[in-house]
């Protein structure tokens, strides 16, 4: 993918854009807000990942200038700030996603990767299909192998968002925001506890793995290679 | 006190404008005084010089200006005291009879001031006001005048008084200020000596206050409230940067044993990826806590009531009990949750949703397999209640109030990972909503109590 950084400490700079190299990704980076929003609206790029910090025009400022010219590229917000607010007002300018510093490289990986590579959104989409696996988005059915499994709504979510990330890996964090909205880091395993549930209604009563947990990052719904 | 200090306090100067009040009314009590006494002693010499003038003026009429030199030099003589003053002039202005020099003719009143006229037995003024009247007569001038020295003795005897009155009542005010004064700026002094000592950092002096006093004691009493307060959130400021020092230098230094004796002791790379990514959770631990504090400092300033909205409480705990009913199963515990219908906060979702959370998990990991946590959102008289109890071993009494304070840890759950910031932020987010919370025995157990103020509740 092709990744616009725009983040004026060189140290998390070069940290994200090298990372994101060694992952295969082309980056361009800049370390103001100018250079970045004129190379975002110039340049056609995949994902952007702005500081909300920046000499100049800051990072708000940029993400509503580049939606106000009309680019539609996915955009994560990077901040040194803990607050909610911060958070709110970032996706109302226009972000896709927040992510607090300090960060795990792997939790901003996932992210550009969910962001970056979102299939284009079919309307009438109505199931999601994973290897043997069928959910239903209308009837709330899901079948493995032609098998109905029985899901409690928030399984079903977590399911569904796992489906709808298949192939990539999503992390803990993100499931934590996406299924249950929480926007804080428990002190318990709820992620853990529920993949589990899920993967013994999912995956227990067949023989082939579709829920995958990658160390050090997170899950991962796919068909098994 | 200096003359310089008294002339620039307040009771001098309302002395002042006292003194100058004072002597204005008294001004104007004599100014009346003086014009109605003129006016009256004026209008009864009028009378008296008019009465004299009648017969002389009828006199002339008979017709012999003979008869009326007669009647003029008559009273001129008999005027011995330099009182009454006559004169009667011929048409080219000799003098026929009185006891004046010629003067211009004229008709009608006129004060005219003589000098050298009347008896020197009476002369305590040179030059005499005098009221007089002239009448024009045919081929003649007669003159009838009034020494007006009653008048100017009263006027003068007036404004002596008046003198008098006002050094009287400038010096009088002045004094009594002074006297006044030298009370008031006493206390306002020792008020002086006690906020310079606090100044200095004696934060424990209060200021002198009498229970029941006038408006500087009530000065002093609320300037001393606000002294308690501000030294409360200093000894808290002093509190929270002791804590932060201490309960973070503990895991960094822990961390930095480990690492240290990582690099003396591991050979291979694999044991030092291993120490590494210890190392780097422990520090995601100590910017936890890092993030912790700083929420709660922010939550505690009320930076954070622009967010509020509406927030569906009845489903924002559906949310938490479900989410903790699998988490308290894996543990061996019970997660029951009654949650009524339509609870409905202004608040801020997030917030609410991580105090829930807090306490939910609080209980979970504080009390061992086989206690049963329930989870309670109801509608009561006053407001919303939320309750998260368990049957676990509880919190002492006496360490209630303690464990929200930040990095306070029961003595038992010391060996249980966390921060010890959990109580603390939800009391700050409770607070922040204007709900109280509290701690309760459960009987066994603890039993903690939000309630929302129904002020706050909109349906």
């Amino acid at each position: 993918m092709k990744i616009l950084v725009i983040e004026d400490d060189q140290e998390t700079a070069s940290y994200v854009s090298e990372g994101l190299r060694e992952e295969g990704h082309v980056v361009s980076s800049c370390a103001n807000g100018h250079e970045g929003l004129v190379a975002a609206a110039t340049e056609r790029f995949d994902v952007i990942v702005v500081d909300r910090r920046l000499p100049g025009l800051d990072g708000l400022g940029v993400v509503k200038a580049v939606r106000g010219a009309g680019v539609k590229t996915p955009i994560i917000f990077l901040t040194t700030m803990a607050g909610v607010d911060d958070r709110v007002e970032g996706l109302e300018a226009g972000g896709d996603d927040y992510l607090v510093k300090p960060f795990a490289f792997s939790e901003l990986l996932a992210r550009i990767n969910a962001l970056g590579r979102r299939p284009p959104l079919v309307a009438e989409q109505t199931t999601l299909s994973v290897a043997d696996l069928e959910i239903d988005l209308i009837r709330h059915r899901v079948t493995r192998a032609g098998h109905a499994v029985a899901l409690q709504p928030r399984e079903f979510r977590l399911l569904e968002y796992l489906a709808r990330n298949a192939g990539r890996v999503v992390t803990r964090t993100m499931l934590l925001e996406h299924v249950w909205d929480f926007h804080f880091d428990p002190k318990t395993n709820v992620v853990e506890t529920h993949i589990s549930r899920l993967r013994g209604k999912i995956d227990k009563p067949f023989d082939r793995e579709l829920i995958h947990t990658v160390r050090g990052a997170g899950y991962s719904l796919h068909a098994p290679r | 006190m200096r003359l310089a200090e008294y002339c620039r306090s307040a009771p001098f100067r309302i002395a002042t404008a006292y003194a100058a009040l004072f002597t204005l009314s008294v001004v104007a009590v004599f100014g009346v005084l003086l014009w109605s006494i003129t006016r009256e002693m004026t209008g009864q010499i009028e009378g008296a010089i008019e009465r004299d003038m009648r017969p002389l003026v009828s006199a002339y009429r008979d017709g012999r200006i003979g008869r009326l030199v007669d009647a003029v030099q008559e009273r001129a003589d008999a005027s011995l005291n330099g009182e009454a003053f006559y004169l009667l002039e011929s048409r080219s202005g000799q003098v026929l009879a009185g006891n004046l020099d010629a003067v211009e003719p004229f008709s009608g009143w006129r004060e005219i001031n003589l000098e050298n006229a009347g008896a020197p037995n009476r002369d305590h003024h040179s030059v005499r006001r005098v009221l007089a009247l002239g009448v024009p007569l045919n081929g003649a001038f007669v003159f009838v005048g009034r020494n007006m020295f009653r008048i100017t003795e009263v006027q003068e005897t007036l404004l002596r008084s008046l003198g008098w009155a006002i050094v009287t009542t400038v010096l009088l005010a002045l004094v009594g200020g002074a006297i006044l004064s030298r009370g008031a700026l006493r206390r306002v002094e020792r008020i002086a000596r006690a906020t310079r000592s606090i100044v200095d950092g004696d934060l424990a002096r209060r200021l002198p206050a009498r229970a029941r006093g006038d408006e500087i004691d009530l000065l002093a009493r609320n300037i001393n409230r606000m002294l308690d307060w501000i030294e409360e959130l200093m000894e808290g400021l002093r509190q929270v940067t002791n804590d932060i020092a201490h309960d973070l230098r503990t895991p960094l230094s822990r961390l930095r044993q480990r690492l240290e004796t990582a690099q003396r002791r591991e050979r291979t790379v694999e044991g030092l990826g291993v120490a590494m990514g210890r190392a780097i959770e422990e520090i995601d631990a100590i910017l936890g806590t890092f993030n912790a504090l700083l929420r709660i400092a922010q939550i505690e300033a009320g930076a954070r009531k622009a967010q509020f909205t509406r927030v569906d409480l009845s489903e924002l705990a559906r949310t938490i009990a479900e989410a903790y009913e699998v988490v308290a199963e894996t543990e061996g515990q019970t997660l029951r949750a009654t949650i009524a219908d339509a609870l409905v906060l202004h608040g801020d979702r997030d917030l609410l949703t991580q105090m829930l959370a807090n306490l939910v998990e609080n209980a979970i990991r504080h009390t061992p397999a086989g206690t049963t946590i329930t989870l309670v959102a109801a509608s009561g008289p006053d407001g919303t209640v939320i309750e998260v109890a368990d049957d676990g071993p509880g919190i002492p009494a006496d360490e209630r109030d303690k464990v929200f304070e930040r990095f306070y840890r029961l003595e038992t759950s010391r060996t249980t990972p966390g921060s010890g910031l959990g109580l603390a932020l939800v009391r700050a987010i409770a607070e922040l909503h204007g709900a109280e919370v509290m701690l309760a025995d459960n009987a066994p157990g603890l039993r903690v109590v939000l309630r929302f103020p129904s002020r706050r509740v909109f349906t």
